[in-house]
């Protein structure tokens, strides 16, 4: 069972009554789906199904999507490609997505039962840019420290990024917590920026304008 | 001067030492997709309507529709380098822009960076661009004349400090040429001037700039300017900008402020784009629900404000007048105020004391927008708006522009609802009868087309009709005082006028004015002195005026004339 929460870039947001939609179909799927290791496991499949087929071949992610192909033909094509591969509830959960004409949300709605089923279990995906990568006593003293700071057991995403120089960025939801030596470093500079012209001015001024 | 290596490195070194590092905590989001001035951000889910947010190539913006699962940001400055994915930050604040003296004599972009070569804009001081209009209780009636300069409008549109007067009319009708003479004939009366051009041509905004140079105006006066080419965003804020650095003067230094904004009907479009492209519903014309609240909110805030009063020490002088030198610690606001403060004055405090205005109170801001309409069609969408949130408007016809009459002012349709109350004393008495004479005028005007008979009385309000709208004629750039207009209107509506042929209407009152000031200095400064018609002042008047015809030749009546001309230009 993975804890990971999808982090990946958004994609283009839905519309509204998609996003409703979505939402809707997403616990209808929790529901659906039962116990919690039943959940995991049609959550994994969902993933996967978006992963290897939606995202591995366009083309045939259009084919699913587009209204022209008749729902008949979708509905066996999922069966033939999914029939024993997935956990039931998760290919009976695509049929009844396609016999409503909505499969082209799909994946949004394995994003969106994903973010319900972490938000149920009181999970928070955290964002971590480290400089160099975390030892396993770093990740474990970070995971406390963030669990004072976030409602519920954060889930470390880390990231490896050098230009921060040092230190690192944390990123809950979108807040962001940077304190890193390339911030500081930039603070620095914005201080001298602000203060030093200000002065120079005043005293370029004195030679300029004698009051 | 040398700056020495070690000088800058030890200074360094110090704020670095003094640094005390700090995790910052900010709100992010990405950037969806951008385009025509518009970006699209997802996360942000902490920001406010309205607030400023900053993109990664250092490009402000402001958040304007927040939506499930993105937010609508207009993005203020270069969107080209902005791409999908960049992270957006939150900046938690307004939009601000620089204000304060820094700013007079500059011209600048909507967000108060130089545009001209004067170097950096250095001060410390900044407001937010959007601030709520003055309430009730903060303001006063408008009692004091914002002199234009132009016959025609402050004999009888006359527009007062805090006043928002309209000007409107087609294009190339003379909407810029007024409000370029009345910026002129600000100076020396501490009124503050912005001038805001909004989506105009850069080579106009340019010669502009020249023209107020070239008349010492630029002395007193800040040009905000967002070309034709600017980014939407810009040109739509460009006037609550122009607006912001105009109320830092009224605020905070009790100053008279005067806005121009040119024009507001471009700015218009530039929202209607702006909020098109935010998928924000049209609505009629295609402009935004909002519109109408665009504009009201941006004339709402010019304001006469409310004169505090403090009783002090006699020996105070007036700059020094501030509130906490009150000596009964109480505040009188207003024009009730002036009263209860005289009366506190009476009762307590008899003698060394006096009632004083404080420095900073009683600051104006007086607004004159301009539309530009479509074959003279009032009745569009945003000139009707306009017209009911002004105090007023001043027509201008291009009928009249091509017949010679300028500025073209049709005084027929246009008026001023609060102005009258603060005129001089001597112009409202003259313009009553000018008033009266074009209306007479233009009832008989018609009848004389037809070339009929016409009785003698008839004959002759028609003369007086056609010398008046002679007198009114005056040229760009050359603002009057109101004692110049009052004597020249005096004139005319006497009749002085009624034996001069039309032709040599604008010359006599040329050398008039010229007589008045080389031999009647006395009569001038009387008048100056007493701002009305004593009946002392009306005769010197009428003594002055028959000496005056009494040299004065028609043109073709001797050789004097050219002369006297080419001696006038």
């Amino acid at each position: 069972m993975t804890t990971q929460a999808p982090t990946e870039r958004p994609g283009r947001p839905l519309a509204q009554d998609d996003a409703q939609a979505a939402r809707s179909y997403a616990a209808a799927l929790l529901g659906a789906a039962g116990g919690d290791e039943a959940v995991a496991a049609a959550l994994d499949d969902l993933d996967a199904f978006r992963a290897e087929i939606l995202a591995a071949h366009p083309r045939f992610a259009a084919l699913l999507e587009a209204p022209r192909v008749p729902a008949a033909e979708k509905d066996r094509m999922l069966a033939a490609l999914l029939e024993g591969k997935v956990a039931d509830v998760v290919l009976r959960f695509l049929r009844v997505l396609n016999r409503h004409g909505r499969l082209g949300l799909a994946a949004a709605v394995a994003e969106e039962a994903r973010r319900q089923w972490d938000r149920r279990r009181g999970l928070v995906a955290v964002k971590v840019r480290v400089a160099a990568p975390l030892d396993e006593a770093q990740a474990e003293a970070l995971r406390k420290k963030l669990a004072g700071l976030v409602s519920g057991t954060p889930v470390l995403q880390v990231d490896t990024d050098p230009d921060l120089i040092a230190g690192l960025v944390v990123q809950i939801g979108d807040e962001v917590y940077d304190a890193s030596a390339r911030n500081r470093l930039e603070q620095i500079r914005q201080r001298l920026i602000e203060g030093k012209t200000h002065e120079i001015s005043k005293r370029r001024d004195q030679f300029c304008h004698p009051a | 001067m040398k700056f020495r290596s070690e000088e800058i490195s030890s200074v360094i070194q110090r704020e670095i030492e003094q640094f005390a590092p700090e995790v910052t905590r900010s709100e992010v989001g990405t950037v969806l997709e951008v385009g025509d001035g518009i970006a699209r951000v997802h996360g942000l889910s902490g920001v406010m309507a309205g607030e400023m947010v900053a993109f990664k190539n250092g490009a402000k913006g402001i958040a304007l529709n927040l939506e499930e699962g993105s937010v609508g940001v207009i993005v203020l400055g270069e969107f080209t380098q902005i791409e999908e994915g960049d992270e957006v930050t939150a900046t938690g604040q307004l939009l601000r822009v620089p204000v304060g003296d820094a700013l007079i004599g500059r011209v600048v972009d909507p967000l108060g960076n130089p545009l001209d070569d004067g170097g950096p804009i250095i001060t410390s001081l900044s407001r937010a661009i959007e601030s709520p209009a003055p309430g009730i209780a903060d303001r006063q009636p408008v009692d004091e004349p914002l002199q234009t300069g132009v016959k025609a409008i402050d004999s009888m549109i006359p527009i007062g400090r805090g006043q928002r007067e309209l000007i409107i009319g087609d294009r190339k009708t003379g909407k810029t040429a007024i409000a370029i003479d009345t910026i002129l004939n600000q100076k020396g009366t501490g009124v503050i001037c912005v001038y805001v051009a909004i989506a105009q041509k850069e080579s106009t905004t340019a010669g502009l700039v020249d023209v107020l140079r070239r008349h010492g105006a630029m002395d007193y006066t800040i040009v905000v300017a967002s070309g034709a080419s600017a980014p939407a965003p810009l040109q739509y804020i460009a006037p609550y900008a122009g607006c912001a650095m105009a109320e830092y003067f009224m605020y905070e230094q009790g100053k008279p402020t005067l806005c121009i904004y040119d024009d507001l009907s471009k700015q218009a479009v530039a929202y209607r784009q702006v909020s098109l492209l935010l998928r924000r519903p049209p609505g009629r014309e295609a402009y935004p629900g909002d519109i109408f609240y665009a504009h009201s909110r941006l004339l709402e805030r010019s304001a006469k404000l409310a004169n505090r009063y403090v009783i002090v020490p006699e020996s105070t002088p007036a700059e020094a007048a501030t509130e906490d030198k009150a000596v009964d610690g109480k505040v009188y606001v207003g024009v009730p105020g002036a009263e209860e403060a005289a009366h506190a004055l009476k009762a307590g405090y008899s003698t060394g004391h006096k009632v004083a205005k404080t420095p900073t109170s009683g600051g104006s801001l007086t607004a004159l927008p301009i539309i530009e309409t479509l074959e003279g069609e009032v009745s569009a969408y945003i000139p009707t708006n306009v017209i009911s949130i002004t105090d007023g408007q001043i027509y201008l016809q291009p009928d009249l522009f091509f017949a010679g009459v300028r500025p073209a002012i049709d005084v027929g349709i246009s008026v001023s609802r609060v102005g009258g109350k603060a005129q001089i004393g001597a112009m409202r008495k003259v313009s009553g009868g000018l008033r009266l004479d074009l209306a007479a005028f233009r009832e008989l005007e018609a009848f004389a087309q037809l070339g009929t008979d016409l009785d003698k009385a008839t004959q002759a309000q028609l003369d007086r009709g056609y010398r008046m709208v002679e007198l009114l004629k005056q040229p760009q750039y050359r603002p009057l005082s109101a004692i110049e207009q009052a004597m020249s209107i005096y004139a005319g509506t006497t009749g002085a006028l009624d034996d001069i042929p039309v032709r040599d209407v604008q010359r006599f009152e040329r050398e008039f004015l010229e007589f008045m000031h080389a031999d009647r200095a006395a009569v001038v400064d009387a008048l100056t002195r007493e701002q009305k018609l004593t009946d002392q002042i009306v005769a010197d008047l009428k003594a002055a005026i028959k000496d005056f015809k009494a040299t004065f030749r028609p043109t073709g009546a001797a050789q004097a004339a050219p002369a006297a001309a080419a001696a006038t230009a």
